[in-house]
């Protein structure tokens, strides 16, 4: 009983933590509908920023009354500065891409606090020290501050944001901008005060889990994905959800360590999640209302035109499709400033982009968990080839086709409730249980060593050659199979289901098949895209494509603009090439992708094809324009000369 | 208009077909010359480690090797041959190692691999670097993956740290016969590093006389410790084994706050820089808490040179993994010296044969490093060192041969 008690009070305080940074991120989803996926990056730099203040100014980070009102301070400058980046982003981007646009600001504040502040983790002090004992369960002070404090800042925002004028005028922003606006409400202001408020929360959080941690990136970013996984079990926008749904978390996942076994820790925690949105979507205290917009048609931005297969009758279009396709099979003839795998790992991850970025913008549905899908193919084909040697590397990858197909199915289907990034979220439990399974079956996979992968015979002598042309026939058979299924009449259900699903449900698409489908469909495709990885790179590991390569891939995608074909070369170009380019230049990389994910958002939502298709069309209107004003007298002159010619001949 | 596609379709894949047989017909082998990676006297190196991510202080080995390239090379060489480090950041993601490999070995040239880092991400190049003959030098990873125990010694790959059997061995001999502990916990991480450590903890239990009384296996991403921590106390174990970086130092204090009072035994990780200063935190960690180190860090005057040049030029690097880096670099430089005395060019066979010479070579951090032709392993001496009060380590059991277990 008295573990039992210990393990309680241990989680019921890890829980708190989850709660405080659930807290911040609530108060601005509340107002804004954006997830804030920066809130780990807030509270690292933060946490960061408050501990060289202090111990360049000599003191110590024991005096918390005087810290943590400073990283809050810090906290909520980070955030005015994200809620205007947000503000000016929010004309051209919906919500659902605002909340990737937050994740591009983490990728920044981790590459600046890198620079800033080197890559040492900094502990500082417990929150308080002593302990005592309540019926042989120990209590330490340091936990029952944490929890006090948390129980505060809980209270504190459930009347600020339920009874006080500026919760209703967070309220009334969120729910009609319009009618708020005409009771003199400012969404402009009122968004500034949630984000800074929000991230103020999460820079105080950053210093009192430091306390009871430590300051790193790393561990910010763990504990704020643990906290989105919180936030959906209590309800998104609502403090007292977000502290109930903290507490869950962390107490079962105490329990779960103390008593069952850490080695599935994480997928036991987040099945719970999964049930729970599964029964109740919008999780324990959110309500409907406040659930949120799907990445496609709610904003009324123009998603991406479907690929333009059709266009294939031009003389044109097939030229250049012929031209590129020659040039990519040319290639290792050619000459290329990196090593032919570089782009055998480019073409394969352009296939993974591709199958994110078809549920993204065709379907209109956020997959955080497509890195679990491509591991889950590679592992496939690893152990298929290393059991059984005859296996062709094509049969093997079939199978990897088929398996992770059915997993995307059956997500699809348990998920079936959820959208935008409820899903999201939601798909992170794949993450989780594929790479503590992978970690846990040996004997198939490896363990955390994970499994040499062989390169098969394609007939050519050079192994470099025949795995960029595996990875070439791979992005192929993957961009074929997505473009021929979006001019098919699935793609015109899948795209009328995103863009007007009432009417199309009026005319009879059946909604659930067609997204079950779709979701089979990327996820197939994933799988053999993480076919062709492993054997490019020639291993596969547990951890190898994880959350974070979730998270790449969806940059490449965004950079893509969504255009199947050539949007998935680009984003995979960019992810592959740039970590590669900017390798000697430490973290750079990061900050590269995250300045381009948030630049492109603002700036470019349709992506780099669709921001050069906006610069075709100005210089052509430039031409255009240019020689009809120099040729106006002209005209003019002739038609004078016309109409006096034509005024002789009447 | 379906036909009309599909003629598109088969006129673009007649193309390719065509253009991939013209491809396949032109493209020639790569040369696995292990002569590459020299020109005008200058020996191209390629580093891969982490230098971002969650274990980014482990960029220390590259500034420590940089560093004394430097020197060196500031000092006109050594016979006449610079050094030029190509350092690539891999996360500690093997995936991004196998890549980063293929560039340097393939775009780069280099003429060897210098102190990869990581047993996960070695693990991962080894195919690659065996089939190509990729020379490898002092892989900071378990020697078990290049060098295992009773197979011949690889013509490719030299080591300079010691088999994590023989420390673990060292560890929970000096556990029972010394502090008289009768029972032990294994902490470890469940990645490659951690696992690597618990059966040879079995093994080495067995033989000493000592009681595994709790297996500890945790992520290295994990952020709730306070469960493990509990484990640990209630398994009341005499002493711990701790076969872990990140988290360790989390769980060892979350085991004392629970009321375990039992010595700990830790890894070669914690013999200085941020990791030992992150002892601080755990409670009665000074008299209780012991390290195995190959290297020497804390006593030898002969560093002084090492410290001076490090605040000097990378004052932010971690000072034990530099040290890694700085001493490997030593030791390269001693072989290159060996294998060019007289003018001999220098090829990889010729500095393979110096390292087979060295015989009880110490310096630079590193004690009584031996290769033959048949142990290319190289470290086989470590010392015990005991953290005391304010965060020193005071060596407790001088250098000496692991015998292993």
């Amino acid at each position: 009983m008295t573990e039992l008690g210990q393990y309680l009070f241990s989680g019921a305080v890890f829980g708190a933590l989850l709660a405080l940074v659930g807290i911040g991120t609530s108060t601005i989803f509340r107002t804004t509908r954006v997830l804030n996926f920066a809130q780990g990056g807030v509270m690292a730099t933060a946490g960061y920023a408050v501990a060289h203040l202090v111990s360049r100014l000599g003191g110590g980070t024991e005096r918390y009354w005087l810290v943590v009102p400073i990283a809050a301070l810090v906290g909520a400058g980070l955030g005015l500065v994200l809620g205007l980046l947000m503000l000016t982003a929010s004309r051209r981007a919906s919500d659902f891409e605002l909340s990737i646009a937050s994740l591009g600001v983490s990728f920044i504040l981790t590459w600046l606090d890198r620079v800033r502040y080197g890559a040492d983790p900094v502990t500082v002090p417990p929150l308080a020290s002593g302990e005592f004992t309540v019926g042989g369960v120990r209590l330490s002070n340091e936990g029952l501050v944490i929890l006090a404090l948390t129980a505060s800042v809980a209270a504190g925002f459930y009347l600020l944001l339920d009874h006080s004028r500026i919760g209703l005028a967070m309220k009334a922003v969120s729910e009609d901008e319009g009618t708020a606006r005409s009771y003199g409400v400012s969404r402009r202001a009122i968004t500034l005060t949630s984000w800074a408020i929000g991230c103020g929360i999460a820079g105080a959080a950053g210093v009192v889990v430091g306390s009871y941690l430590q300051i790193d990136g790393g561990t910010m970013l763990n504990i704020s994905i643990m906290s989105l996984a919180a936030l959906v079990v209590g309800g998104l926008g609502s403090s007292a959800g977000a502290l109930a749904g903290g507490l869950a978390v962390g107490i079962v996942s105490t329990l779960v360590s103390g008593y069952l076994t850490p080695n599935y820790k994480n997928s036991i925690v987040f099945l719970i999640v999964l049930a729970v949105l599964i029964v109740r979507p919008q999780g324990l205290f959110g309500t409907r209302h406040l659930q949120v917009a799907e990445s496609g048609s709610a904003t009324g931005r123009k998603m991406p035109s479907l690929p333009a297969i059709g266009t294939w009758r031009g003389p044109k279009r097939v030229a250049t499709t012929t031209l590129g396709f020659c040039l990519l099979l040319a290639l290792p003839v050619l000459r290329h400033p990196y090593p032919l795998t570089t782009y055998a790992v480019l073409l394969a991850t352009a296939a993974a982009i591709l199958s994110i970025g078809l549920l993204q913008y065709y379907v209109g549905e956020l997959s955080l968990g497509h890195g679990a899908l491509v591991t889950v193919g590679g592992y496939t084909v690893a152990s298929l080839m290393e059991r059984y040697t005859q296996v062709p590397f094509f049969l093997a990858a079939l199978c990897a086709v088929v398996l992770t197909a059915m997993i995307g199915g059956v997500t699809a289907v348990v998920t079936l409730r959820m959208s935008g990034l409820y899903l999201g979220i939601a798909t992170i439990v794949l993450v989780y249980v594929v790479t503590e399974v992978a970690n846990q079956l040996v004997g198939i996979t490896g363990g955390p060593n994970g499994l040499s992968v062989l390169t098969p015979s394609l007939g050519l002598t050079n192994l470099d050659d025949t795995t960029y042309y595996l990875a070439l026939a791979v992005f192929a058979l993957v961009a074929i199979a997505g473009s021929l299924t979006l001019r098919s009449r699935l793609g015109y259900r899948v795209v009328a289901l995103r863009d007007a699903p009432q009417a199309a449900e009026s005319y009879g698409v059946a909604t659930r098949r067609v997204r079950t489908t779709a979701f089979a469909l990327s996820s197939g495709m994933a799988g053999l895209s993480g076919a062709a990885l492993a054997v490019v790179v020639s291993h596969i590991g547990p951890a190898d494509y994880g959350l974070l390569w979730s998270f790449t891939l969806i940059t490449g995608a965004v950079i893509g603009g969504g255009r199947l074909v050539i949007g998935s070369l680009i984003g995979g170009a960019f992810v592959t090439l740039t970590p590669v380019a900017f390798s000697g230049l430490s973290g750079l990389s990061d900050g590269l992708f995250g300045i381009t994910l948030v630049v492109f958002i603002v700036l470019a939502p349709g992506g780099l094809p669709a921001l050069w298709g906006d610069m075709i069309s100005a210089v052509t209107r430039l031409r255009c324009a240019w020689p009809a004003r120099r040729r106006a007298p002209e005209d003019t002159a002739t038609r004078a000369v016309s109409i006096t010619a034509g005024d002789r001949n009447a | 208009m379906i036909v009309k596609r599909l003629i598109a379709v088969a006129a673009i894949g007649a193309a390719g077909l065509s253009l991939a047989a013209c491809a396949a017909k032109g493209s020639t082998a790569h040369d696995a010359s292990v002569h590459q990676g020299i020109v005008d006297k200058t020996i191209s190196l390629g580093l891969t480690g982490p230098q971002t991510g969650s274990l980014a202080v482990v960029a220390g080995v590259g500034l420590g090797a940089q560093a004394y390239f430097d020197q060196v090379d500031a000092n006109g060489g050594v016979n006449g041959y610079r050094f030029k480090l190509t350092r690539i950041d891999d996360q500690a993601n093997p995936s991004q190692t196998v890549s980063a490999v293929r560039t340097l070995w393939q775009t780069d040239k280099v003429f060897a691999l210098f102190e990869p880092y990581g047993s996960g991400p070695v693990a991962a190049i080894k195919q690659y670097v065996t089939q190509n003959s990729v020379p490898v030098i002092f892989p900071y990873a378990s020697p078990d993956i290049f060098f295992p125990q009773g197979s011949q010694a690889p013509a490719n790959a030299f080591g300079d740290y010691p088999y994590t059997a023989e420390q673990v061995d060292a560890l929970l001999k000096y556990a029972a016969q010394t502090l008289h502990a009768r029972t032990i916990a294994v902490l470890h991480t469940s990645d490659q590093f951690g696992t690597e450590g618990v059966k040879p903890a079995v093994t080495a239990a067995g033989t000493y006389g000592l009681k595994i009384v709790a297996n500890i296996g945790y992520d290295a991403a994990e952020t709730n410790f306070a469960p493990y921590g509990q484990r640990l106390a209630q398994s009341k174990a005499d002493a711990v084994i701790v076969w872990a970086i990140p988290g360790a130092t989390q769980i060892l204090t979350a085991a004392r706050n629970a009321g375990w009072t039992g010595s700990m035994l830790l890894n070669d990780a914690f013999r200085g820089g941020f990791f030992l200063q992150s002892l601080d935190g755990v409670p009665q960690a000074a008299g209780k808490t012991y390290v195995i180190a190959p290297e020497d860090l804390a006593n030898a005057a002969e560093l002084n040179n090492f410290r001076t040049t490090m605040s000097r030029k990378y004052p932010k690097a971690d000072l034990t993994q530099s040290l890694t880096g700085w001493s490997g670099a030593a030791l390269l430089v001693h072989a290159v010296d060996l294998a060019t005395k007289g003018g001999t060019k220098l090829t990889w066979p010729a500095l393979a044969k110096a390292f087979e010479s060295i015989k009880n070579y110490s310096g630079e951090g590193l004690e009584d490093v031996s290769f033959t032709s048949t142990d290319h392993v190289g470290v086989r001496s470590a010392q015990l060192l005991q953290l005391q009060s304010g965060g020193s380590l005071k060596q407790v059991v001088p250098f000496a041969p692991m015998p292993g277990p």
